[in-house]
């Protein structure tokens, strides 16, 4: 009854959001009208609506209904209540129907919210996301209905592929949804302000938080899941260049375009179509990401069952919500004016590079990961485009990135100080050097990319710390009274920017450090990583709630110290008749001794494979602080004086 | 018999046999595997990151388990040994595997615009943000301040109204499409609600297999006690077959094909056997069988349950529903399979595309019998015949009211010569029918025709009644009373009927004659 | 003034730059799309790169003659099919029937893949042996100079021993009727004249 209820809730939903979607135009035109004033409550509506629905869903998995064909064919009646719950959106119909939620109580946060809004502004970007909600929930209700049920109910179910029975998998996606979703909000004030033929800094004031939020989400997601393949994959990697990867990050780095081009229209009333571009590009780029993996065109490690037909309906939805405003953008965006007059050496210029390189980067990826596709339909020649073309194209971009990510905050607004920049620029640049050298002469054997990261991350992080010096000036008196004084997005742009270093100290200190060690051990044996030392006590049989497992017991010494027991596992799924491997993992702030347990016997001996990992977890600690980063400046204190602030008005120390 | 249903799921399983599977969670690169100079090893592992495990999803084969990837890199280390150099082994493998196995694209005509675009970016990029420098520049001074935009709309009046009236049309709406897609007859069937049924099941699949294991195990040893018995090999294959034990199945159907000395129908049942074993497939040994039954007994109903299924797995989906077809319409419609039958042949067709209505119209069952039996010999046609004929006479004995059924089966004791039973199943057709005057006159005239007049008087009168108020003026109706009452000694009455019969027909009419001739012998 | 309306122009026509792109993309992907419903586009198949090279001469261990070799070479001089098989492969088991039809039309060599003796007699007795000579692969040495990713793997080959086609994955009627039985009939029209 209850699935049934949700069902109904669902469908009504989809009715509202069509309602939303046209109405409001109706009432615009009217002036002011019922219709209009409508579009804030209704929208809640259909929030309330979805919750129920997906509410319901959840209850059909919590209680093992399996009379509902997806709970039947992804649930079982053995598996432990967390991913009974996470197993809802563990597959496609019921991922889908998390996204459609949270566009939902998005579009409810601006109905509930949005105070200080333009009203027509507000209607229009409501009605922009519930025709996004609308194609959704028709995509959901005609081709993926999670509340398909079955005539007789199984006596159980099929079971959740045991790879996504992990706790990351219960955050992973809804973090990542948040992040992609996050961004049809920026995509539909976009829309609605090429509607309405106006955008201005008023508009990017509101717009910016929902950018910000969703970038936070975005990074945090993003994170989570390379944190997952890091320690579920057992590959010892974090990033692999799958295209399911690659379609996390080019919205993520559409959006770090959009996050910094909405300050300047904010700011300074310029880069107002190219800012919409980007917002319609952001959103357009989570869209193609999510589904076209769905749509069987590209495969990946990741993806759920896809299925050429569901394409098709994916394929139409992408037409209509990126075709029809980029029709509209060529259409309306050469009107809107931008004004100008700023130096070469300027934030906006910093900006625009910034822009211009996380494009560049965007693209690349995006050339990357559908170039194969595209050929084999020109020539049908299949080739692979693989990390190595990645690592060539992409990382040189994003290493001119982190250089002006340096020194671009500490310019002014059109024109920059160059006597106070140049000092900095020097120091820093020097530091830089000193440091590559240094790491390379002490460690020894790195190549040429490796240096010039190094000294990247010294020119970022001497950058970053004299532009913090140079603002709060912690040798004089009044330090508590100037950082108070700092509106949050400054404080935001800071802690995001410290991210990056500590990610680069991460990426780097794994990438160039790291040992393995692949050995047939026998209990007893004791292996050498780095260091320290590995003796394998042997191999047990143990019984886990829904499976059994070897467990490899590994005791792990610092010369006659023991440090620790490290226990990788081998684990079969009786439901799903499935083996996966666990790794086993001390994360230490100095890097993570990281082992797996492969295939063996106690005679013959069993496979280890061996890892220490230097400062790999400086990897995801530098994604949380740039979320944390984002999140500052998504919720924090804003700054009101840019509204009121004239035109012109230089050196304002924003951010 | 259920083959087809696992079939069709293996057909859709077996797509191919590689692991392209989730991605398993691997170790990779083996001990075994790794060379002992630590200088080629490292060669060796920066070489398998540049090489695609092809059956992989976007792997190396230094992370991929797959075993192609294991053998790719034993390969790849068995030429480092042997001098090669990093290109070469590159090449060699490019040579064997294509493009495609290589991770870092090759830069070639095909890959141009790969390796091309970042370059372009970057340069396109570069010239367009100097134009819009140049244009700013050229714009500076126009500065347009933003018009100050109403803050909040003031609550229209009627908006109470229009969401009342809107919340209705969306209620209705939903309703209407929920009726479309929703389910609001199935209950929710929550597991722990299910405890009973759950334990009902268990228990009835324990207690199936401990039957199951008690029947095979006493067929066994009545198998051992009278080994010359075809009867208890024969239950000891049924009792394997249920057990899931192909081998003791088989091997007790050769005991019994042996003692029957190639008993068509065991044979069938072994080739049924055999396709069991191969997870439903009819193989090619088993095909060659069936074609030999065939050829001794082309109406073996299993055997030709089994060539139809063969059929269908070839994707011959014609000749599966022909073959099922005329099996359909040799089997007694009571037969165990027909409803199985049935199905399949739904299913052929449904998969081939073929209209099934179209093709029982063109051929009809009987049109298919006699098609078939126009090719058999004429023992074997009878004999075919009179299998159907049984099967149909006993299913009308239980329904006698398929006036068409018992139509066909007067037909078919024509063709076999067996008049005074076609009279019978003509009568049964009347009855059937009794308010219609043709059968009844159908009926009598073949009474009148195979001179049965004696042994069915008492149907004809029966008969005779019905049709002296259907139709009591049709010169048939008129002709056939005027017979029987001359039979009977009643010859006023028949003189009377024929001489209104004659009154009725033209003077002219070719049996006028002959009739006039009859009146006066009376 | 007319320069000016050249920029203007040219700066309408950059706002069109993003819609062309993603139209670009949007039709590689339906034209996929397209490709993948018609079923023409399979992911699984990848172009081999041993079409148009000699077949390899491998010699492998008869499975009918202990102690013997066979070869591919063996057949030179006649248009014939290999199959790569194993009998731990479901597919194979599947094409089982499509390869007896064929071996009505030309001759099949089969390549026993990383499979015991034992194992590949018992799966030959079960589904039918139309093969013409069987080499032992025990360790896939052969495979992997047939560029095999996977079982069971068909290559057509003709009569100058030079790989023709290459089919992966089993031979079903289609496979069989649209691919391999066109394939072979060319081959035979054109080693007549």
């Amino acid at each position: 009854m209850i699935t049934e209820l949700g069902h109904f809730a669902l469908i009504m939903a989809f009715v509202m959001s069509v309602a939303v979607s046209v109405l409001p135009f109706i009432g615009l035109r009217r002036g002011t009208s019922p219709f209009a004033a409508l579009a804030a409550p209704a929208t809640l509506a259909m929030m309330m609506a979805v919750c129920a629905a997906f509410a319901a869903l959840l209850h059909a998995f919590i209680t093992s209904d399996f009379s509902v064909a997806l709970v039947a064919s992804h649930s079982h009646s053995t598996k432990p209540l967390i991913y009974k719950i996470s197993g809802t959106w563990g597959n496609h119909e019921g991922s889908l129907l998390l996204w459609i939620l949270i566009l939902a109580l998005f579009g409810g946060a601006l109905a509930a919210g949005g105070r200080g809004m333009d009203a027509g502004l507000k209607v229009r970007t409501l009605a922009v996301q519930a025709m996004v909600t609308a194609g959704f929930l028709a995509f959901c209700l005609f081709t993926s209905n999670p509340f398909e049920r079955l005539e007789s109910a199984p006596l159980d179910g099929r079971g959740l592929n045991p790879i996504l029975q992990d706790p990351g998998l219960a955050l992973h996606p809804p973090t990542l949804y948040i992040g992609y979703v996050g961004l049809s909000m920026a995509f539909a004030f976009a829309v609605a302000g090429l509607i309405e033929g106006r955008i201005d800094r008023d508009w990017a004031r509101h717009v910016r938080p929902w950018v910000s939020a969703a970038w936070c989400a975005l990074t945090a997601g993003i994170a989570l899941g390379s944190w997952w393949a890091y320690y579920e994959l057992g590959w010892g990697g974090w990033w692999f260049w799958d295209p399911v990867e690659n379609a996390s990050l080019m919205p993520w780095l559409a959006a770090t375009a959009l996050l910094h081009s909405t300050i300047v229209v904010e700011q300074r009333g310029t880069l107002k179509s190219w800012t919409v571009l980007l917002a319609i590009l952001a959103f357009s780029l989570s869209l193609v990401g999510t589904f076209i993996v769905r749509s069987g065109l590209l495969t990946s490690v990741h993806s759920f069952a896809s299925d050429p037909a569901r394409g098709v309906f994916i394929l139409g939805i992408l037409l209509a919500a990126v075709g029809v405003p980029l029709m509209l953008f060529a259409l309306r965006g050469p009107q809107l004016a931008s004004r100008g007059d700023f130096d070469v050496l300027s934030r906006e210029s910093g900006l625009i590079l910034n822009n211009f390189l996380l494009t560049a980067a965007t693209v690349v990826v995006l050339v990357g990961t559908f170039y194969p596709l595209a050929l084999e339909m020109v020539s049908g020649a299949r080739i692979t485009v693989g990390p190595p073309y990645f690592d060539a194209t992409f990382n040189p971009i994003m290493g001119a990135l982190v250089a002006a990510m340096a020194f671009g905050p500490v310019m002014a607004w059109r024109r920059g100080t160059l006597p106070s920049t140049r000092l900095v620029a020097i120091a820093a640049a020097v530091g830089a050097l000193l440091l590559a050298a240094g790491v390379g002469i002490a460690a020894g054997g790195i190549g040429v990319a490796g240096l010039a990261g190094l000294a990247l991350l010294g020119w970022l992080a001497l950058g970053i710390t004299a532009d913090i010096s140079h603002r709060l000036k912690p040798w004089k008196d009044g330090l508590a009274r100037r950082a108070t004084a700092l509106p949050a997005p400054v404080w935001g742009m800071w802690t995001a920017h410290a991210g990056m270093v500590v990610f680069l100290i991460g990426a780097l200190g794994n990438g160039l450090f790291q040992t393995e060690v692949v050995v047939r051990a026998t209990p007893g044996q004791a292996i050498d990583v780095a260091g320290k030392t590995m003796i394998f006590r042997g191999v047990e049989k143990r019984q886990g709630p829904n499976y059994v497992t070897e467990t490899a017991i590994l005791e792990l010494r610092d010369g006659t110290d023991i440090l620790a027991f490290m226990t990788p596992e081998k684990r079969f799924y009786n439901a799903e008749r499935q083996t996966t491997t666990e790794a086993a993992i001390r994360p230490r702030l100095s890097g993570d001794d990281y082992a797996v347990l492969g295939d063996g016997d106690a005679t013959a001996g069993y496979t280890l494979r061996l890892y220490r990992k230097p400062f790999v977890s400086w990897i995801w600690g530098g994604a949380a602080l740039m979320a944390i980063g984002g999140g500052i400046a998504a919720f924090g204190r804003r700054q009101r004086k840019a509204v009121t602030q004239p035109a012109g008005a230089t050196g304002a120390p924003a951010e | 018999m259920r083959l087809p249903r696992i079939i069709s799921v293996l057909w859709c399983v077996a797509a191919f046999s590689m692991v392209l599977s989730a991605p398993l969670p691997a170790v990779a690169v083996t001990p075994e595997e790794m060379l002992a100079d630590p200088a080629l090893e490292e060669r060796a592992r920066a070489l398998s990151k540049q090489l695609r495990c092809l059956v992989c999803q976007n792997q190396s084969i230094d992370d991929s388990d797959a075993d192609l990837a294991r053998d790719l890199r034993v390969e790849v280390r068995r030429q480092l040994s042997t001098g090669s150099s990093d290109a070469e082994i590159l090449a060699n493998l490019r040579d064997t595997y294509g493009d495609y196995v290589l991770l870092n694209p090759p830069v070639s005509p095909g890959t141009y615009v790969l390796w091309g675009s970042p370059v372009f970016i970057l340069l396109a990029g570069a010239a367009i943000i100097m134009a819009g420098r140049r244009r700013r520049e050229d714009a500076g001074g126009t500065v347009t301040e933003d018009p100050a935009a109403p803050l909040a709309m003031p609550l229209p009046p009627g908006t109470r109204r229009t969401a009342i009236a809107l919340g209705s049309l969306v209620m209705a709406v939903s309703l209407g499409l929920y009726l479309m897609l929703g389910r609001a007859d199935l209950p929710g069937q929550p597991l722990a609600g299910r405890g009973a049924e759950l334990a009902a099941a268990a228990d009835a699949s324990n207690a199936q297999t401990a039957e199951r294991k008690a029947d095979l195990d006493e067929a066994r040893s009545a198998a051992a006690a009278s080994p010359e018995d075809v009867g208890v090999w024969l239950r000891l294959a049924m009792a394997a077959a249920a057990a899931g034990e192909t081998n003791t199945e088989l091997a007790a159907l050769e005991q019994a094909e042996q003692l029957t000395k190639g008993d068509p129908a065991i044979r069938a049942m072994r080739a049924e056997a055999m396709s069991r074993a191969a997870d439903g497939q009819v193989t090619i040994p088993a095909r060659e069988l069936i074609a030999d039954i065939l050829t001794e007994d082309p109406s073996e109903p299993r055997a030709l349950f089994l060539s139809g299924l063969a059929a269908y797995q070839d994707e011959n989906f014609g000749a599966a529903v022909e073959i099922w077809l005329r099996l359909q319409s040799l089997s007694a419609p009571d037969a165990p399979w027909m409803a199985l039958l049935a199905d399949n042949i739904a299913d052929a067709a449904k998969a081939g595309g073929i209209d099934l209505d179209a093709v029982t119209a063109a051929r009809g069952p009987d049109a298919e019998t006699m098609a078939a039996a126009a090719e058999m010999s004429d023992e074997d046609r009878a004999a075919m015949i009179e299998g159907m004929v049984e099967g149909l006479a006993e299913r009308l004995a239980e329904e006698p009211g398929d006036a068409a059924g018992w139509q066909r089966l007067a037909r078919a004791y024509d063709v076999l010569g067996r008049p005074e039973d076609a009279t019978r199943a003509m009568i049964g057709r009347a009855d059937a029918m009794p308010g219609d005057a043709g059968a009844q006159l159908a009926a009598l005239e073949a009474v009148v025709v195979n001179r049965l007049e004696d042994g069915f008087a008492g149907d004809a009168g029966r008969l005779l009644e019905r049709i002296a108020s259907l139709a009591p003026d049709r010169p048939e109706t008129l002709y056939v009373r005027g017979h029987f009452a001359k039979l009977s000694g009643d010859v006023d009455t028949a003189r009377a009927l024929w001489q209104a019969l004659l009154d009725r027909l033209p003077d002219d009419a070719p049996i006028a004659g002959q009739l006039r001739d009859a009146i006066d012998a009376l | 003034m007319n320069s000016e309306q050249n920029t203007v122009r040219t700066r309408r026509l950059a706002f069109l730059i993003p819609l062309a792109g993603f139209l670009v993309l949007a039709g590689f992907a339906s034209l996929a799309l397209l490709a993948t419903l018609r079923g023409e586009r399979d992911m699984t198949q990848l172009p081999s790169a041993m079409v148009g090279k000699p077949a390899p001469a491998v010699a492998l261990p008869d499975l009918r003659d202990a102690g013997g070799t066979v070869s591919a070479i063996d057949f030179k001089g006649r248009p014939f099919l290999v199959n790569v098989f194993a009998s731990w492969c479901a597919p194979c088991r599947a094409e089982a029937p499509a390869l007896a039809l064929l071996s009505e039309e030309i001759e099949i060599f089969g390549i026993a893949y990383k499979d015991k003796p034992e194992d590949t007699r018992g799966f030959l007795a079960t589904y039918g042996d139309p093969f013409e000579g069987i080499g032992i692969d025990r360790d896939g040495d052969a495979g992997m100079r047939w560029g095999v990713y996977g079982v069971p793997e068909t290559f057509l080959v003709d009569a100058s021993g030079t790989i023709i086609l290459r089919h992966a994955g089993p031979i079903d009627r289609r496979v069989l009727d649209e691919l391999l039985r066109p394939a072979i009939r060319d081959l035979a029209a054109g080693t007549k004249p």
